[in-house]
């Protein structure tokens, strides 16, 4: 604040930190063209401490934008694309890789990693599939659109796929180094691994070898774990039939691995298990995914390379298919367990369209309500009451002009003093839904409509399901179109014009949980029905951070394809 | 319940009267008030009125937590002049008010990062100290960024 200068901080004399904190806020490539305004600038410009501020400052700018890449065939016009986050999925900028493209041969290309906005990928001519000493590996700086060819890394003949031969690229801050490290399994080990570096511009073979115990790795995740200090990440299983995993941390810097032990609960592959490794708030996180229980562990490292400090971060309930309890106390292990129950018990009743169990508050018993449709029309219900314990038809029918219910929900709606409800359409079509409830105590049938925009079903791109949320009945509707869930709350029970839209919620399917990112969920969500859409097109697509670089890797060589700086 | 209440002096001696939790978001006078209780009057010898007259307005906002961004954003946009902005840029970074700072600077960045390199010299009175042989040399270095 104190200043031996009385001179107004006019721009005569732009203080020093002024003019810092301005120009990392620009854009790499104009940035580069900055250099040239005076000698003073041009030294600023290329001072590491101004590239690594100009790099934090980036990655917290460009914070909603990611960089989705697509393996192969290069020609493919959507092989990298720009995803803004305020922009729709179908607005994505596609970009153009900067490769020399001499011939109209068909490449395939592969991404290979990504750090600090630089970009590793290789390609490969389609003619000679099995050639890999045709494989060519460059290093790409999207924001400053330049590239860099690496010299030809040792690849034996044999070498013909990708399930041997495994490439990680990632950033040193000790040495301020870029590293691409090669790992290559033989018949029975791993061969001599070769580590690339972007300051010597050169590949060497290490010392150390990869772990001999791992015999294999899993280099799928669709995350990218860089973080950790300069450290790379394996997840690997130990001997043979994946029983056991371990994770293989490789130190950029020393170019030295060592081996970090997973959550005891994690280290034991169960076959219903999945693990993915990722990085959470800048520490190193595992997250375990399982069938049975639908749950989503993830854990983090709260010590790096501390066995004892990893914490089980959240829980998160995979939600696959139907099962949207909303707000059911129970555990899901028991909502497992019962709905396991009531699957053989519909089995036993082969016939049985729908069975329902229910409480009936005011006579404190417990129901079991047994539907079945006939050819035209509903068969006579039959109810079974606990404290009876027998089952007994009932005089009233169900509703006749409701010709289709749909019990999927596994989530019984039975809190409402009493009563079951059952989501059903009318007449043929499905065009029309209605609720159908049914009182315990009353043993009998009345309707309640749903909220007006949610009556008229829409055939391909909505669903509807009934659930509970704070003592209310409410409905969910989902939308596949808008990627939005909205959840309607009946206020007063029976009176339709009560209903309120109570939240919308985006939807997240897929497996696409980025760690780390501080994207909006709406965006996440966009973003992952996009990657199931080309995973469908059996592709494999890697989501990168966008970060503007001030790496100067290479000046461009005549031939490359400029690419316009992805700032909008 | 009273609030107590700050006097700001700018440069040019002008006073400025703003309420003191409100003027604590500068971690500049939050500081200088912790340590002294800054009873009298707190001079800011760098700033002038008319940017300290900014500072308070900004300062002053009425605004929900959700809609500050866009607040700060539009208070920046709306003083669209380069000296403008630098004086309040340079005010807050002294002021430490990081969102305004933040904002301030970023806006100034966006304006000039299109600017050719004349227009940036003159924004910004950069002397250009390159002899013509040597501007040109650098030039070609650096021709695929233009």
């Amino acid at each position: 604040m104190a200043s031996p200068h009385q001179h107004p901080t006019t721009i005569e004399n732009l203080p020093g930190e002024l003019l810092w904190e301005i120009l990392i806020r620009i854009p790499a490539k104009p940035l580069a063209r900055m250099r040239c305004v005076s000698k003073p600038w041009n030294a600023l410009l290329s001072k590491p401490s101004f590239i690594k501020s100009h790099r934090h400052c980036s990655i917290e700018i460009n914070d909603e934008t990611l960089l989705v890449l697509t393996d192969g065939d290069l020609h493919n016009p959507f092989s990298v694309m720009a995803h803004f986050s305020e922009s729709d999925l179908d607005i994505a900028r596609s970009v153009i890789l900067p490769v020399a493209i001499s011939t109209s041969e068909s490449l395939t290309v592969k991404f290979l990693g990504s750090v600090n906005g630089l970009i590793c990928f290789c390609y490969r001519p389609d003619s000679d599939h099995f050639d890999f000493n045709k494989l060519i590996i460059q290093i790409w700086n999207p924001s400053l659109s330049n590239v860099l060819t690496l010299p030809p890394c040792q690849l034996p003949y044999w070498c013909i796929n990708f399930n041997v031969l495994h490439f990680r690229f990632g950033y040193d801050p000790k040495t301020d180094d870029y590293k691409l490290v090669k790992l290559m399994r033989g018949v029975k080990d791993w061969l001599q691994v070769e580590v690339y570096s972007l300051r010597k511009d050169s590949w060497g073979l290490i010392t150390q070898s990869f772990p001999s115990h791992v015999t294999e790795i899993f280099n799928e995740d669709g995350v990218y774990v860089d973080g950790c200090d300069g450290r790379l990440h394996w997840l690997g299983s130990v001997g043979e039939g994946r029983k056991l995993q371990t994770i293989v941390a490789f130190d950029l810097g020393m170019e030295s691995f060592s081996e970090i032990s997973l959550p005891k609960s994690v280290k034991d592959h169960k076959e219903s298990c999945w693990h993915s490794l990722g990085v959470l708030a800048g520490k190193l996180c595992v997250r375990s995914s399982s069938n049975k229980p639908f749950e989503c562990e993830v854990w983090v490292m709260n010590e790096y390379g501390v066995a004892e400090s990893w914490v089980k971060h959240i829980v998160v309930s995979v939600f696959r298919g139907l099962l949207v309890p909303y707000e059911l106390k129970l555990s899901i292990k028991f909502l497992s367990a019962i709905s396991f129950q009531m699957q053989r018990m519909a089995r036993q009743h082969r016939m049985v369209k729908v069975v329902r169990f229910g409480y009936d508050l005011k006579m404190d018993d417990y129901k079991l309500v047994k539907l079945m449709r006939g050819v035209k029309d509903w068969l006579q219900v039959e109810v079974y009451s606990l404290r009876k314990d027998s089952w007994a038809l009932i005089n009233q029918g169900f509703p006749s002009h409701v010709t289709e219910i749909f019990n999927e929900n596994r989530v019984y709606v039975d809190g409402c003093d009493g009563r079951l409800h059952w989501l059903g359409s009318v007449g043929e079509g499905r065009k029309l839904q209605t609720i159908v409830a049914f009182d315990l105590g009353t043993e009998s049938f009345s309707e309640i409509s749903l909220p007006k925009s949610v009556k008229d079903h829409k055939e391909s791109c909505c669903w509807h399901s009934l659930g509970v949320m704070a003592g209310k009945l409410c409905v969910r509707s989902s939308s596949n179109k808008t990627l939005e869930c909205e959840v309607w709350v009946m206020n007063e029970y029976g009176v339709a014009e009560s209903w309120v839209k109570h939240i919308v919620v985006s939807m997240f399917t897929g497996v696409l949980i980025p760690y780390g990112f501080k994207l909006s969920i709406k965006f996440l969500s966009a973003i992952s029905v996009g990657m199931q859409l080309m995973a469908r097109q059996h592709r494999m697509v890697k989501v990168v951070r966008y970060v503007e670089s001030l790496v100067w890797i290479a000046p461009v060589r005549s031939g490359c394809i400029k690419v316009q700086s992805l700032q909008t | 319940m009273s609030k107590k209440t700050l006097t700001l002096m700018s440069k040019d001696k002008q006073l400025f009267n703003i309420e003191e939790h409100l003027a604590v978001q500068s971690v500049t006078i939050r500081n200088m008030v912790k340590e002294d209780g800054a009873s009298s009057v707190i001079p800011l010898p760098r700033v002038d009125s008319e940017t300290l007259a900014l500072v308070i307005e900004y300062l002053n906002r009425q605004q929900a937590p959700e809609e500050d961004e866009d607040y700060v954003k539009k208070f920046v946009d709306e003083r669209g002049e380069i000296p403008t902005l630098l004086e309040l840029a340079q005010a807050a970074l002294d002021l430490d008010i990081k969102k305004l700072m933040d904002a301030a600077c970023m806006k100034v960045a966006d304006l000039i990062k299109d600017f050719t390199l004349e227009e940036v010299r003159e924004a910004l009175r950069i002397e250009n100290d390159r002899t013509p042989e040597e501007e040109k040399a650098i030039r070609d270095e650096f021709q695929w960024a233009f």
